[in-house]
């Protein structure tokens, strides 16, 4: 690759404005050139805000135009969507950082790292927990054995909007399980999960609990709600290791307002800084011909542990790791 | 909370202290409570005999090495019990046998039969009993407040998370190979200067036993209900002394309960590198129409000074000692009353049947139901 910038085609302009605009502000390397979006107002906002100079509907009519010029595709947006999109920018030479889930599917994810493989262009992977600076200097003092062996994950995460029941397993639990996948280096060797859909009262709770056992002895719980009162989300985990810990919790890092009655909280978030790095890390693996921070074959383990969560709740049971696939022990 | 207000006072037998002096104090500690002895088995190696006499000599009482003679010749009304776990029912089946009201220490007993033994004792003899617990801290109160007025509608989700930020001797992976395995007991026994002695014993008990007594109690409290189903990981991650024994010292437990609620647990003895006070202990509530995250130590204060010793909080608690105070005016509120105490010997068994079903788990790899 020369030394010109790499240029990004964005795919789907749906999330925060102003965190593209910062993250896309402090690119050394590269540049978006063209926001892709059938809604031409949100594709006209994201272009100002993330400097680009052209929009267009489709990745099909980006890709056939001779007016539009890119070398990579940050993929957002449906899942629906996805595989065909990556599979185009496969054939045409354009690399992909996709946010995860990547797909709806292991197949369909098998079948994104396969095109993109077949035509020599990466596979990366944004939208993980990874990024955030809070989860880097976890897992830098993990690898520097500051913390020791990994031990015990526990992660809350709660938010508003509903799910419809589950919705997408995978989209809804992808952050945390790659991170425990990550943190541990290693597919669950056991899972267990539960859900619970709806209260006595008949309200909607969304709620689902993953229980995971990792060889060697460690061990992650997660919960995750889709059903609080409608405002601020809430996120909190910490890593046990055999000779230290690390914490990362919003009610460590919340602040006070004072309205009359009870003070609410506002909580401090790590703001671009992962969309910042995530666009970074993909740049500079191309400027480079370098493998991407993180990969399409991350993304499989993903989607193989979801689908064991899947059968987990499926069946009501725990299950064991068994060759490629979870079963009930 | 309505304070007890009658101003009987109950004499006291303190049956064994040799571990959590804490306990006896906490109840001796209370205006309606009164140390009458100590007593212990005179079969009971020295150490112990040691142990209970310092506590006699320290509060003026007659130590007895007959614990039948001692409940018979002092006119006490309670016992209270802070042996050795694996005495605890023993002495409590003794003392309720006798017609005393009983508080004990945790856990209840390292077998679930011991625990039936109690209950059934306690119902024969129709006295009271607690286990110690922490159900009147100011932030698990503050919680359960909160719960109580609805300010999270239903709560369907309880999870804790347990630490104690302690040591238990060296790091896993120090013993060589021509070493001999940590024995259990003596490790214990030195362990009693910092309190981190609660499964002192010849039997070796891991911290789900230890310790997951306090985080089951409040779930309990706060839903109410009764586990029906578990499913738990262990291992023996941090001390040489835990995995030389067999016994876990990390823990987490998924937990199903009446009414469709469920919960976990997360704990264990981490080590004291891994926290800068006691440990991470706090409570995360779901509710249908809200949530709560309550953070066990609060209220603290920070202190920080110039060559201020490793081992001292920099943040400290300020007013836990209510919890001493408030479990035995709870007790004292019971007898007087004939009512329940905050953690009765049936409550107690369910919480005991909840930990042995998350250690089958732990070593099965499957869901452990309970009857």
């Amino acid at each position: 690759m020369s030394e010109r910038d790499v240029a990004l085609a964005m795919v789907g302009c749906a999330g925060d404005i102003e965190v593209h605009r910062e993250a896309v502000a402090r690119l050394v390397g590269g540049v978006v050139s063209v926001v892709i979006d059938p809604d031409p107002d949100a594709a006209r906002i994201m272009a100002e805000a993330v400097g680009a100079s052209t929009t267009v509907a489709t990745l099909d009519e980006a890709v056939d135009t001779h007016e539009v010029s890119f070398d990579a595709i940050v993929l957002r947006g449906p899942l629906a969507h996805r595989l065909t999109a990556i599979k185009l920018a496969a054939l045409n030479q354009k690399h992909v950082h996709a946010e995860a889930p990547v797909t709806g599917s292991l197949d369909d994810t098998d079948a994104a790292i396969d095109a993109c493989a077949s035509t020599g262009v990466l596979l990366s992977i944004g939208n993980t927990l990874r990024a955030l600076p809070s989860n880097r200097t976890i897992k830098e003092r993990v690898s520097d054995r500051k913390l020791g062996v990994p031990g015990m994950l526990r992660g809350h995460r709660w938010r508003s909007g509903g799910d419809n029941g589950i919705g997408i397993l995978v989209e809804r639990i992808y952050g945390d399980i790659d991170l425990a996948a990550w943190i541990f280096e290693a597919l669950p060797s056991e899972i267990f999960a539960l859900r619970r859909e709806e209260g006595t009262d008949g309200t909607q709770l969304d709620y689902l609990q993953i229980h995971l056992g990792f060889p060697g002895g460690g061990m992650a719980l997660l919960d995750f709600s889709a059903a609080l009162p409608e405002g601020e989300e809430y996120h909190s985990h910490f890593l046990i290791g055999s000779t230290g810990a690390a914490y990362a919790d919003d009610h460590h890092n919340s602040h006070l307002l004072y309205r009359g009655g009870n003070p609410a909280a506002l909580i401090s978030r790590e703001g671009h800084l992962r969309v910042t790095e995530e666009l970074q890390g993909f740049v500079t693996a191309i400027r480079e011909n370098a493998a991407p921070p993180v990969s399409g074959e991350d993304a499989r383990r993903v989607h193989q542990i979801a689908n064991g969560v899947a059968r987990s709740l499926e069946a009501g049971q725990a299950l064991t790791a068994k060759e490629a696939a979870y079963e009930v022990i | 909370m309505r304070l007890s207000s009658d101003n009987t006072t109950y004499r006291v037998a303190a049956l064994s202290v040799v571990k959590h002096a804490y306990l006896p104090r906490g109840v001796i500690g209370h205006p309606r409570f009164e140390l009458a002895v100590v007593a212990d088995d005179d079969n009971q190696p020295d150490w112990v005999h040691e142990r209970n006499e310092l506590f006699a000599r320290e509060y003026g009482v007659p130590y007895v090495r007959d614990v039948e003679r001692a409940l018979a010749e002092f006119d006490v009304q309670v016992a209270v019990v802070s042996s050795e776990p694996e005495r605890h029912a023993d002495l409590s089946v003794r003392a309720a046998g006798l017609g005393l009201h009983v508080i004990q220490d945790k856990p209840m007993s390292t077998r679930l039969s011991e625990c039936d033994r109690v209950v059934h004792e306690v119902e024969r003899n129709e006295v009271k009993f607690m286990m110690w617990n922490r159900n009147f801290l100011p932030a698990v109160l503050e919680g359960r407040r909160a719960i109580e007025r609805g300010d999270i509608g239903d709560p369907y989700a309880f999870h804790v998370d347990f630490f104690f930020a302690k040591d238990a001797g060296p790091p896993k992976g120090s013993r060589k190979p021509a070493d001999p395995p940590m024995d259990w007991l003596e490790a214990l026994k030195a362990a009693h200067v910092d309190g981190s002695d609660g499964g002192v014993g010849t039997e070796a008990i891991g911290e789900l036993q230890v310790e997951g007594c306090y985080p089951l109690a409040y779930i309990a409290m706060l839903s109410g209900a009764c586990v029906s189903r578990v499913y738990a990981r262990t291992a023996s991650h941090f001390h040489q002394l835990h995995t030389d024994n067999g016994v876990d010292d990390m823990a987490t437990v998924t937990l199903e309960m009446d009414r469709g609620l469920v919960g976990s647990i997360c704990l264990g003895r981490i080590g004291v590198a891994s926290h800068p006070d006691i440990g991470e202990i706090k409570l995360h509530v779901l509710g249908s129409k809200g949530a709560l995250v309550i953070s066990e130590a609060r209220p603290e204060i920070s202190i920080y000074y110039r060559e201020q010793p490793a081992h001292e909080f920099r943040n400290q608690r300020l007013i836990d000692i209510e919890n001493d105070y408030l479990l035995a005016d709870n007790f004292a509120q019971a007898l007087d009353t004939d009512g329940n105490t905050i953690l009765d010997a049936e409550a107690s068994r369910a919480i005991a049947a909840a930990t042995h079903a998350a250690i089958e788990s732990a070593s099965s790899g499957r869901c452990v139901e309970l009857s």
